[in-house]
């Protein structure tokens, strides 16, 4: 490996097994991510996108959530093959996590600051009194003052709960964070807010970032490469660059052309045809497949794998057309 | 705090009116006439309605009630009762700390014994030891309370002798009936602390916890037990007022000289102002014990912390 | 009635259906819940078909074979009066069936009734409802019952209203609830817009929504109101002792627990066992109706 990957992914399958089936979440997904670099996960809802983020972290429900194949390098360790204790040793310390719902996120009863602390102390090996002081220094790294250590989740409004969530998140200086739509079920301008101050912790800490969205705003703004999810597979994976002005396949196209546009005036949001795939019952080819315009009796038959078209832009599809679509 | 605490205190005062008043109403319209009960079917009408005069019977409905309010509340005092003329306040002196007592090491026991069974079920959920619990407690708590306590009083009082069956006069008395009054408590704990556990277990902040590197065991005990204990506080607290009803049942089984048997026998002797007093003031634990959850549950839950906390937090949050 | 009430009234009709269905599903996956649904059912009928299966009638006294061990000729023994003690279990059972039956209805009817009129009129209705509920509350179920039905006299009627009118605060406050929370669907909106009346909204939208949580505690009360019936007539409150309901068994073989133990083990077995099946199913139904098991 010539590059400096931080997180290698290699055909990753997940399933849930539940009461009506199973559930196939992730279906053979390979990624990479370079140190300091910023990795979009853009898909929509149910692609796989959180399970992809879970699994890394190892904090997937087991049962029902299974790990059935492919392996997860992280900084060229096997997390698929070392201990629950070492693993525990990693979560909050090397990767983080900042996850989707601030409301829930928070444990209610416990003081915003001691939650914060918490892995301080845990990682750190630092006295309780320590742990507090970097916590309220954190607090105040993403804009709380440090008086509110003291006050509980219910007593912070949304946003400043998501401040909190990322302060948890950033207190041991992770080397990779996994950020689960932060800004999802925040008010938009708050949204920008709490970009903002990921992108400047980002690039003050240097660390290692995947952003799962499905905004494809978040994307450009933040974003070094791109791996576009659908029914939990990788359609579609190059730079920013490649996506954005050389997309190739037809689902990163729709999804393109469903985005409002600003210049024209129109009248209705075109979308894609059809919907997502039931997961317990997917189409033996490529997923899209069922809604896609150019799809054949071909497109149905087997698994399709990525290729590359320019160096380092891989795209999962039969007829990969000559020229991309630009945005 | 102490706003809260105040709050819920007077909060006790119309219901502990309203017990009283329900209960005092409900055997006010008793059929059949006190006086013939007191004095016995050959008594004249001339002492029955003097009887009756003397214990201000003939009064109008509110003012009956007033006045016993009054004498309750103001003087603690319960009446007469009817057969026998003897104070009932004295016999409930006497009877409550027995009852009481009994009550309580049942709820203790409840608590400390229910809670963490539910807790190692809910965390092996689904494994053997979890059902073989959770079974054992689906029958406990599917047993009249006294049944059990005539179960337990022919196994371990008639068949292997180890422990007395009736009376109360030492601590070993104390076993049998303290046990089957909180079997079924311990059962029901058990089985809401199991299901207010797998509703945190699978809530958002224990994964982020588990994100943070927090070991498994810390995550339950910590992050996941102090959440479920305010439902749990809730339901073994209401549940535990509940007990107290039948704790009173189980006396009979044991002849302990408590609450339960006074009560019983008023109520076969048809003395209405015995029961009326028994039901009230035993009513008047029951409340007790739910506000003491109520404290309790503002305890550990900040939110019910801040809604009645002081002014000071509040005014942040606008700010904010 | 205008056509954009029927379109709001006929929307929520197939995903009720389907809740059902579903629900159905998931009862029938689950063990625990069969297993006490096949109990229960074993029980209801061996009450039902008690003259035909009964090897003696319940008031049958031989005196010259009172106090019989359970043996093949008596299954569980005979009582003081030579009664067969299984047939009286099986006539019992009829009694404390029914009785509890009774008594969970007396008290879901006048429960929805009052939580209804509660959550749909609110204000100062409601909360003089309420104060009443908190009030009844507050006094243990078991004392409440106690108190009623020694006002109104120790009889099998009197034991079912104490009883039914004692739990009434738990289904009035659940129902409450219910009506507060589903009337804030936006169907239940599209009927008011439509200019429904509020009887039609009640009965249309509301109550079959608010159902299915009133169905989980009609079973577990079932199960709470066996056991105080069982106790109200240990303290001679119930159905009084030559009755063969199972409480006045039990009070009934009291006096002869040291020589005949048997004359107590076997009706409080009976009790057991149908308040287990009826916890096993009541748990079953609310797993199966609770949205979240959905996932």
């Amino acid at each position: 490996m010539a590059k400096d990957n931080i997180l290698e992914i290699e055909n990753l399958y997940v399933e849930y097994d539940t009461d009506d089936g199973v559930v196939k979440a992730v279906n053979g997904v390979s990624l990479s991510l370079e140190r300091g670099e910023t990795l979009g996960l853009v898909g929509e809802t149910g692609a796989g996108k959180t399970t992809i983020a879970r699994s890394i972290l190892r904090i997937l429900p087991v049962p029902p959530a299974k790990v059935t194949q492919g392996t997860i390098r992280f900084e060229g360790q096997d997390l698929g093959k070392i201990s629950e204790a070492e693993m525990r040793k990693l979560r909050g310390h090397k990767i983080a996590m900042i996850f989707q719902d601030p409301m829930s996120a928070l444990n209610p009863v416990y003081t915003v600051g001691s939650q914060i602390a918490e892995g301080i102390e845990l990682h750190q090996k630092v006295s309780k009194a320590e742990a507090a002081k970097r916590a309220g220094e954190m607090l105040e790294m993403v804009g709380i003052p440090r008086e509110r250590y003291t006050d509980y989740p219910n007593q912070f409004s949304g946003g400043m709960k998501q401040r909190a969530v990322i302060a948890i998140a950033l207190a041991c200086n992770p080397d990779l964070l996994l950020a689960d739509e932060p800004t999802t079920a925040l008010d938009v301008t708050i949204q920008a807010q709490v970009l903002e101050l990921m992108e400047q912790l980002r690039d003050k800490l240097g660390t290692s970032l995947i952003m799962i969205t499905h905004d494809f705003g978040i994307v450009a703004r933040i974003c070094d490469r791109v791996a576009v999810v659908y029914a939990g597979q990788v359609m579609e994976y190059g730079s920013k660059k490649d996506i954005f002005k050389d997309c190739r396949h037809p689902y990163t196209m729709g999804l393109f052309n469903s985005l409002p546009k600003l210049d024209k005036n129109e009248k209705r949001l075109k979308t894609i045809p059809g919907l997502m795939p039931n997961p317990m019952d997917l189409p033996k080819g490529c997923p899209f497949a069922p809604r896609c315009q150019n799809a054949t009796e071909e497109c149905m038959k087997g698994r399709i794998e990525p290729k590359e078209v320019t160096p380092g832009h891989f795209v999962s599809c039969l007829y990969i057309p000559e020229r991309g679509m630009s945005v | 705090m102490i706003r809260y605490i105040v709050k819920r205190l007077l909060m006790l005062i119309p219901v502990v009116l309203g017990v009283t008043f329900l209960v005092f109403t409900l055997l006010h319209f008793t059929p059949g006439d006190p006086a013939v009960n007191a004095l016995g079917a050959t008594s004249t009408e001339e002492a029955r309605q003097a009887w009756r005069e003397e214990r201000g019977l003939n009064d109008p409905f509110f003012v009956q009630f007033a006045n016993y309010c009054k004498e309750v509340f103001l003087h603690g005092n319960f009446g007469r009762s009817y057969s026998g003329n003897r104070s009932i306040s004295d016999e409930i002196k006497s009877r409550l700390p027995i009852s009481a007592r009994l009550a309580l090491l049942a709820i203790l026991i409840d608590f400390l014994v229910g809670t963490p069974i539910g807790i190692i079920s809910a965390v092996k959920r689904y494994s053997a030891l979890d059902n073989i619990l959770m079974l054992l407690a689906l029958f406990m708590v599917s047993m009249p309370g006294f049944w059990i306590g005539l179960e337990l009083s022919i196994i371990f009082a008639l068949k292997l002798r180890l422990l007395p069956a009736s009376g109360l006069y030492g601590p070993q008395y104390y076993i049998l009936p303290v046990i089957s009054i909180a079997l079924g408590g311990v059962s029901a704990a058990a089985r809401m602390t199991r299901s207010c556990m797998l509703d945190v277990i699978g809530s958002d902040y224990m994964v982020t916890a588990r994100a943070k590197g927090v070991s498994e065991k810390i995550i339950i005990l910590k992050h996941g037990l102090k959440n479920a204990l305010i439902p749990i506080i809730t339901q073994i607290g209401g549940a535990a007022a509940g007990m107290i009803g039948g704790a009173m049942i189980t006396e009979i089984v044991f002849s302990i000289p408590g609450m339960g048997t006074y009560m019983t026998n008023a109520i076969q002797s048809r003395d209405y102002p015995v029961v009326l007093g028994c039901v009230v003031v035993l009513s008047f634990l029951a409340c007790i014990i739910l506000l003491i959850t109520d404290l309790a549950y503002a305890f550990v839950d900040p939110r019910i912390r801040a809604q009645f906390g002081g002014g000071k937090k509040k005014s942040k949050k606008e700010d904010a | 009635m205008s056509a954009n009430t029927m379109a709001a009234g006929t929307e929520a009709l197939p995903k009720k259906r389907g809740l059902w269905q579903n629900a159905w599903k998931r009862l029938k996956r689950n063990k625990r819940a069969m297993v006490g649904m096949y109990i229960m059912l074993a029980i209801l009928l061996l009450a039902i078909f008690a003259p035909v299966i009964a090897p003696y009638g319940y008031d049958d006294q031989v005196l010259t074979e009172a106090f019989q061990s359970p043996s093949l000729k008596h299954l569980c023994g005979t009582d003081n009066f030579g009664r067969d003690v299984f047939s009286r279990l099986l006539y019992g059972g009829r009694i404390s069936l029914t009785l509890g039956l009774i008594a969970v209805a007396l008290s879901t009817i006048v429960g929805i009734i009052v939580g209804a009129i509660s959550g749909y009129y609110g204000g100062a209705v409601d909360n003089l409802i309420m104060r009443c509920m908190d009030i009844m509350q507050s006094i243990p179920s078991i004392l409440l019952a106690i108190a009623i039905a020694s006002t109104l006299g120790g009889s099998m009627v009197n034991c079912m209203i104490a009883i039914g009118i004692s739990s009434v605060p738990l289904n009035a406050r659940l129902m409450r609830g219910m009506m507060l929370s589903v009337r804030q669907n936006e169907y239940v909106e599209a009927a008011r817009c439509a200019n429904a009346s509020d009887l039609r909204i009640m009965f249309r939208e509301i109550i079959p929504n608010a159902m299915s949580p009133m169905i989980v505690n009609m079973t577990l009360g079932y199960a709470g109101a066996l056991l105080n019936a069982a106790a109200l007539s240990f303290i001679g409150l119930g159905a009084q002792p030559p009755s063969p309901e199972w409480g006045a068994m039990i009070t009934a073989g009291k006096t002869y627990i040291t020589r005949y133990p048997y004359l107590i083990t076997a009706p409080g077995v009976a009790i057991m066992l149908t308040v287990i099946s009826l916890n096993l199913f009541g748990d079953g139904i609310r797993d199966a109706l609770d949205p979240k098991m959905k996932q």
